[in-house]
């Protein structure tokens, strides 16, 4: 086991985590992905040791580090961290700012180590530049290196793409996951990019309100949300209301209890066809690589993202019966 | 364990040195007739603060805007400050040459005579004036230039947008300068001590009663001293109050943070801040330096080095000039540990206890050195015993012992540490020091080796400012020394008073040359930070 997290609660006045419980197995890519202020970066903070937890246990491979009893001070968890803010020692070269975590465990190649860490996040030739003169993509890196060069248990990744722009962004998360994978590396990264989230790992928490909404892999969060929240918050939603019969809704097919239900689906799964549900096109608004058109299905407003121009029906591909 | 103990032991000092004496100050007001008796002085105080502010006014708000809208050179740039680093009595000790009445150097141009309100007013007020030139210097060049622009192309002349636009924007930055520039004025001791004992009829100003009257009578003559010291208290108060009433709550959310360096060379307007700068301190400190090696006193044509060498051979100048010296590196070095301790706690963990005793830290600078030292007499002029458990008693003797004077710089100025540190802890990034704990660094190892080397400039800074100030120090000196206690401040009076005006040229020279030395320390950028 990477990381566990049994019953962890803390609250500021207001309750931020209301017992977390999270198992993140070793070598996985796990995201905590939720909007802020739902104590994303609380429950990382305290995997880190940097806060208490009010109760509840978190263990770090294997080993209890907080709960009754117990506080493992932040420095012997064995952990890297990556920070929003980048973090990087101002008054240390690049190269000092690497080796000195590996200089702390007395590595005696230390140097090297460092060397060959920025060497790999594409900082040769930086080792003696100051981190000011440095842009915001670099440092970041800088501090990448920095988290992996110790070979940690477990790397913390505290929305460490949000301070920079689109196109450093992606480029940056493709490298980390492959760097931590190369590694074997257990990661918990925050955020509250869903992209960020779905695209770099193996399984994903949606937390709300200091609770989880869901665990799951990125397509079934994306695919079939446990939720509404969860739903809305990792896409675009569509829902419409359709009638069961024989045990089947009307739109999209689905086996369903009977009556009437909601069912919930994606802009993209949805096809413009000559025959299924009459629909009526509002607003179409071109977006290079498809079309979204704002259509209404009798009362209902629905988004359909598609290629193919519009049709006088709509046919639904892929749904899910909305929960809660 | 070790911080709440560190902690602890600063609560304990500061209630010795800080609450102790300023409680007994407060507990000693009796008739306070007694004090409005002064009226003269109390006058005479306030004319010295608004006189002081106006012409601060006058000549800063001019010299400041020059550097917030023309590029000055580096060195004019920093020179700015000057005026203000070099003390008060030094200049003095130029203007008593260059206008005393009987045989001033002007007198062959200009009846000037500086044995007057007046000439207290126009020292202080260009000592001072650095405070007002910066805090406009800074208040212009923040403003967003976006906004004087939108006041143009709204149809604004240039005249309109600058007192429309750009004086209310930096209206509240100037006249908080302007009032503190005032309370300084009426809160300075040396130059109307000076000024006053050579003029025809004594200027009594409150600092100037308070020691006499402790100098004629130094136990009965407390409870005027007390009585004056309130009232002064309240003329340092009344003006920063009003401009803090007027101005209520009132910010505006328009500043730039960083200062941009301005592109368009100052080209002849250099001269207003040239001219400036040689009022208050150049020609100052070259009639100084003239004087410390003219052979007769005030003729400039035959020179010497024999007042040098009187000075640094002579024992009771050398002998105050090291006490000076070691007072003043003690001084610092305690201000800045307990300030340094007290501004990172408060930045990293407030709490209602820490900010109680930052409140406590902080008072001493507020009070004008003579009430502060006052209150220092009436605390530790007699031995206090300390009775710990029945058993232990701790004696504390201060009275006539250098500990006093070292004690009392240490405590007036913790105040800066407090504010100096205190800004460079709020721009350390918390992660910056979690980084460090999550890379495998222990508490205490991550306070050695990256929140120090971080703060490292602030503390240096504030090191070299505490240490200036006690080095110089004489308005809390000339009362809490003792006969064997002479420091640089004192024996400058003393030789200037009934000795050599030569010989304390050539301390005012000194004076003025650590001023200087300091300049580049303060300047001095860590190699890290980026340009």
């Amino acid at each position: 086991m990477g990381v566990e997290l049994k019953g962890v609660s803390k609250s500021w006045g207001r309750p931020i985590l209301r017992g977390l419980d999270l198992r993140i197995g070793a070598g996985e890519l796990f995201a905590l992905l939720g909007p802020s202020g739902c104590g994303k970066t609380t429950a990382l903070r305290i995997v880190a040791g940097l806060e208490t937890p009010d109760s509840g246990e978190v263990f770090v491979a294997g080993q209890r580090v907080a709960g009754p009893g117990v506080a493992v001070p932040t420095e012997h968890r064995g952990l890297g961290m990556v920070f929003q803010s980048y973090a990087v020692w101002p008054h240390m070269t690049v190269l000092d700012n690497v080796a000195w975590p590996l200089a702390l465990r007395n590595l005696p190649n230390a140097r090297e180590l460092a060397k060959a860490a920025l060497g790999r996040v594409r900082l040769g030739g930086f080792e003696d530049r100051w981190p000011g003169t440095l842009s915001g993509g670099q440092q970041q890196r800088v501090a990448i290196a920095r988290a992996l060069a110790t070979r940690p248990r477990v790397l913390l990744l505290d929305e460490p793409l949000s301070n920079l722009d689109a196109g450093l962004r992606e480029e940056l998360r493709d490298q980390v996951g492959l760097l931590a994978r190369e590694a074997g590396l257990t990661v918990l990264l925050v955020t509250h990019d869903q992209e960020e989230a779905l695209s770099m790992c193996d399984r994903v928490a949606v937390l709300a309100e200091g609770a989880v909404q869901q665990v799951a892999t990125p397509r079934e969060i994306y695919r079939r949300p446990a939720n509404r929240f969860v739903a809305g918050f990792v896409g675009i939603l569509n829902t419409l209301p359709t009638a069961v019969r024989a045990g089947r809704t009307e739109i999209a097919d689905l086996e369903a209890p009977g009556g009437q239900v909601e069912i919930g689906f994606r802009p993209e799964s949805v096809r413009f066809a000559t025959s299924g549900t009459p629909c009526r096109v509002e607003r179409v608004v071109y977006r290079g690589a498809f079309s979204r058109y704002h259509v209404r299905v009798g009362e209902h407003p629905v988004i359909v993202d598609t290629n193919e121009p519009a049709g006088p029906c709509i046919q639904v591909v892929d749904a899910w019966i909305m929960g809660a | 364990m070790t911080r709440g103990i560190l902690l602890a032991s600063v609560a304990c000092l500061l209630v010795v040195f800080i609450a102790l004496p300023l409680s007994l100050l407060v507990a000693g007001v009796g008739d306070l007739d007694l004090a409005f008796a002064e009226r003269e002085a109390i006058a005479n105080t306030c004319w010295l603060a608004l006189g002081a502010a106006v012409l601060a006014l006058v000549v800063g708000v001019p010299v400041g805007w020059v550097a917030a809208r023309r590029r000055l050179p580096r060195l004019l740039e920093s020179a700015i400050v000057l005026p203000y680093a070099v003390p008060p009595y030094v200049t003095t000790v130029a203007w008593m040459v260059l206008a005393n009445p009987t045989n001033g150097v002007l007198l062959r141009w200009v009846p000037v005579n500086v044995y007057t309100l007046g000439g207290m007013i126009g020292v202080l007020g260009l000592h001072l004036s650095p405070l007002v030139a910066l805090a406009a210097r800074d208040a212009l060049a923040r403003i967003d230039p976006a906004l004087e622009e939108a006041a143009r192309v709204s149809g604004a002349s240039p005249a309109r947008t600058f007192l429309r636009i750009t004086l209310p924007l930096a209206a509240p930055g100037i006249a908080a300068s302007a009032a503190f520039v005032a309370s300084s004025a009426a809160s300075s001791f040396g130059v109307p001590y000076l000024l006053s004992s050579s003029a025809a009829r004594p200027i009594p100003v409150l600092t100037l009663r308070i020691f006499r009257a402790l100098e004629l009578a130094p136990v009965t003559g407390r409870p005027l001293a007390v009585a004056l010291s309130l009232i002064l208290l309240a003329v340092g108060l009344a003006l920063p109050m009003l401009v803090r009433v007027v101005q209520g709550r009132r910010s505006f959310g328009t500043a730039r943070l960083a200062r941009p360096r301005p592109a368009q060379p100052a080209g002849a307007l250099a001269a207003v801040v040239w001219a400036w700068l040689a009022l208050s301190v150049l020609v100052p400190i070259g009639t100084i330096a003239l004087t410390s090696c003219a052979s007769a006193f005030g003729h400039f044509d035959a020179f010497t080095l024999e007042h040098w060498t009187a000075v640094i051979t002579e024992s009771r100048s050398q002998g105050a000039l090291l006490r000076s010296g070691w007072l003043a590196a003690g001084a610092a070095t305690a201000a800045v540990a307990v300030g340094a301790l007290l501004a990172t706690v408060a930045a990293r963990t407030p709490s209602r206890p820490v900010s109680v005793l930052v409140g406590l830290a902080r008072a001493p600078w507020a009070v004008p050195g003579s009430v502060f030292a006052l209150a220092f007499l009436l605390a530790f002029s007699q031995e206090i015993r300390f009775i710990l458990a029945d058993r232990a008693t701790l004696v504390l003797a201060l009275a006539n012992t250098p500990w006093i004077l070292g004690i009392a710089y240490a405590v007036k100025s913790l105040a800066v540490p407090l504010d100096g540190v205190g800004a460079a802890v709020r721009t350390v990034d918390r992660s910056v020091e979690e980084a460090a704990r999550v890379a495998g660094a222990s508490w205490g190892r991550t306070q050695l080796a990256i929140v120090l080397p971080l703060l490292r400039p602030s503390l240096v800074a504030a090191w070299v400012l505490v240490f200036a100030g006690s080095f110089c120090e004489v308005s809390m000196s000339v009362l809490l020394r003792g006969p064997g206690t002479e420091v640089l401040g004192t024996r400058l009076f003393e030789l200037l008073s009934y000795g050599s005006p030569q010989q304390a040229s050539v301390l005012a020279m000194i004076v003025v040359l650590a001023v200087l030395a300091g300049g580049p320390v303060l300047a001095g950028r860590a190699r890290w930070a980026s340009s």
